[in-house]
């Protein structure tokens, strides 16, 4: 059976392993962030317990203050572990566990960008996220098991799934409505946000909220599935990264923003270096920029003394000029957000050639 | 232990996605549908007004978040909501707040800070129960007042 081939295929599936390193680090800052927060929160407002809370958990299993200390404690600890790589991965299952305990405890205290931080470090710790940028030891180019990093995937499109779903049951979501009072009440911040003024008034009408809400429903569906295809996850990843974005500017939304950006770079192909940049040191100067913008590895430079400015892509296609400019921009994260506009003229100029 | 087999990885998933697919299912029974990936649920939010009812029945309303009342010895003693009920709970009385979670998760975190304020008011022997009326609004609509009362726990 195809279905049974294909979860062999993810469960039994090896690579390189550096992209897993870079979201670990990556949520390691976030799990930081999280201990400062709640470290903030516990010296403004003092112990949570000593005021009203809603626990989940019958009173007894919440800690008291002098517990919760600790918990703190074991936060800012688990966090520096998972940041420097050392007892990475165990560190990840004990912050999970913490914020889980912690929002079970205080149901005040669930976000969902908590609930997915708990999901995403649960799957991360299962990979081997710890072969590179771990302090004191060298990096270990070996490859290892990604059914982790897959697992993490298909919790990006569950998530997509039940968000969308959720969405698209309910008539007030579906017709506009609730996006309509939440632009209401967010527009002061949009507009802070340097969002037009005459844009933040047409989302504040019925259609603009219908459409809205509709294109909501409709750009997370389509995530969902156009992640996992190789001819539309590139641009899928594009259309997630500009929807997450724009969440974050007519929302509060920020922290989980970052969450997704990260765990989207778990849908990019795990194979460093495996496109070639050919150039001449003495006429391609740029070339230094590639080199210092290539947080992901995507690409191996090879100098060569009146070589011509090539792209071999990994599929070993050579491109130029503009082709290459695509296969360039297309693969930097600082400059990803501009692919689709350079790939379209790439494609019209291809085509003029012929 | 955290490198799995075959095997491990196998039941690993099914136990990791069976229990989100029984969070997504259960969210609905909720009030917060906390745990279902329900992102940006409502644009609501809620006024809540609340009373002491004193000896007699009688209802006095609490102002500006405050209130003042005798113990059992005599003493006077001051109160007030904000510092006992917190933020993203109700902690402000008579203007309207936000319920990112929903009307029914914000009338939910209200009830509960009403008994939660009856149980630790000790000092406060003069309130028989507190009253709380809370007007809700969901995606713009006004929706009908919900009443709810907290017994004092003296």
């Amino acid at each position: 059976m195809r279905i049974e081939e294909t979860l062999r295929r993810l469960r039994d599936q090896t690579g390189d392993t550096f992209l897993l390193a870079v979201v670990r680090a990556g949520f390691g800052l976030l799990l930081l962030n999280e201990a400062w927060l709640a470290t903030q929160q516990y010296s403004d407002a003092g112990y949570f317990g000593a005021h009203f809370h809603q626990p989940f958990l019958p009173e007894g299993l919440v800690p008291s203050a002098g517990v919760y200390q600790a918990v703190l404690a074991a936060q800012w600890g688990a966090a520096v572990l998972v940041l420097a790589g050392r007892g990475a991965r165990p560190a990840l299952l004990v912050a999970a566990g913490l914020l889980v305990y912690t929002m079970l405890c205080d149901r005040l205290w669930f976000h969902h960008y908590r609930h997915t931080m708990a999901a995403f470090s649960t799957l991360l710790a299962f990979a081997p996220c710890d072969r590179h940028f771990v302090l004191g030891r060298a990096a270990n180019d070996t490859a290892g098991p990604l059914w982790a990093r897959n697992a993490i995937k298909a919790q990006v499109s569950v998530m997509y799934l039940a968000s969308a779903g959720s969405k698209l049951f309910d008539p007030e979501w579906r017709g506009g409505l609730m996006m309509l009072g939440m632009v209401k009440g967010l527009s002061q911040l949009m507009l802070r946000n340097h969002l037009p003024a005459s844009l933040v008034a047409a989302m504040q009408t019925p259609l603009g909220g219908s459409l809205l809400a509709k294109g909501a429903i409709g750009t997370e569906l389509t995530l969902a599935f156009a992640l996992w295809w190789p001819k539309t996850r590139k641009l899928a990843i594009w259309v997630g990264l500009v929807f997450h974005l724009v969440i974050s500017q007519i929302t509060p939304v920020r922290l989980f923003t970052i969450e997704m950006l990260l765990v989207y770079l778990m849908f990019a192909t795990p194979d460093t270096g495996a496109r070639v940049v050919r150039y001449d040191p003495g006429r391609h100067s740029f070339a230094t920029v590639i080199e210092s913008l290539d947080w992901l590895r995507r690409f191996r430079l090879a100098p060569s003394a009146g070589a011509a400015f090539v792209v071999v892509d990994r599929d070993g296609e050579e491109r130029r000029g503009l082709g290459a400019l695509a296969s360039v921009v297309g693969a930097l994260p600082a400059l990803f957000v501009a692919w689709p506009f350079v790939a379209t003229l790439a494609a019209v100029a291809s085509r003029r050639r012929r | 232990m955290l490198d799995l087999g075959a095997r491990g990885r196998a039941l690993f998933c099914v136990l990791f996605f069976g229990s989100e697919a029984v969070l997504v299912a259960t969210a609905g029974m909720r009030s917060d549908r906390s745990y279902g990936f329900r992102m940006f649920p409502e644009a609501s939010t809620i006024v809540v007004h609340v009373s002491r009812r004193l000896d007699g029945g009688r209802l006095v309303p609490i102002e500006g978040g405050r209130w003042q009342a005798h113990d059992c010895s005599g003493g006077v003693h001051s109160f007030r909501w904000g510092e006992m009920v917190r933020y993203p709970a109700p902690a402000q009385l008579d203007v309207p707040v936000g319920a990112p979670y929903g009307v029914e998760s914000e009338v939910h975190r209200t009830r509960d800070a009403l008994e939660w304020v009856a149980a630790h008011t000790p000092d406060d022997c003069e309130t028989r129960a507190l009253v709380a009326r809370i007007e809700p609004r969901k995606n713009g609509r006004v929706l009908e007042p919900i009443d709810a009362e907290a017994a004092h726990a003296h």
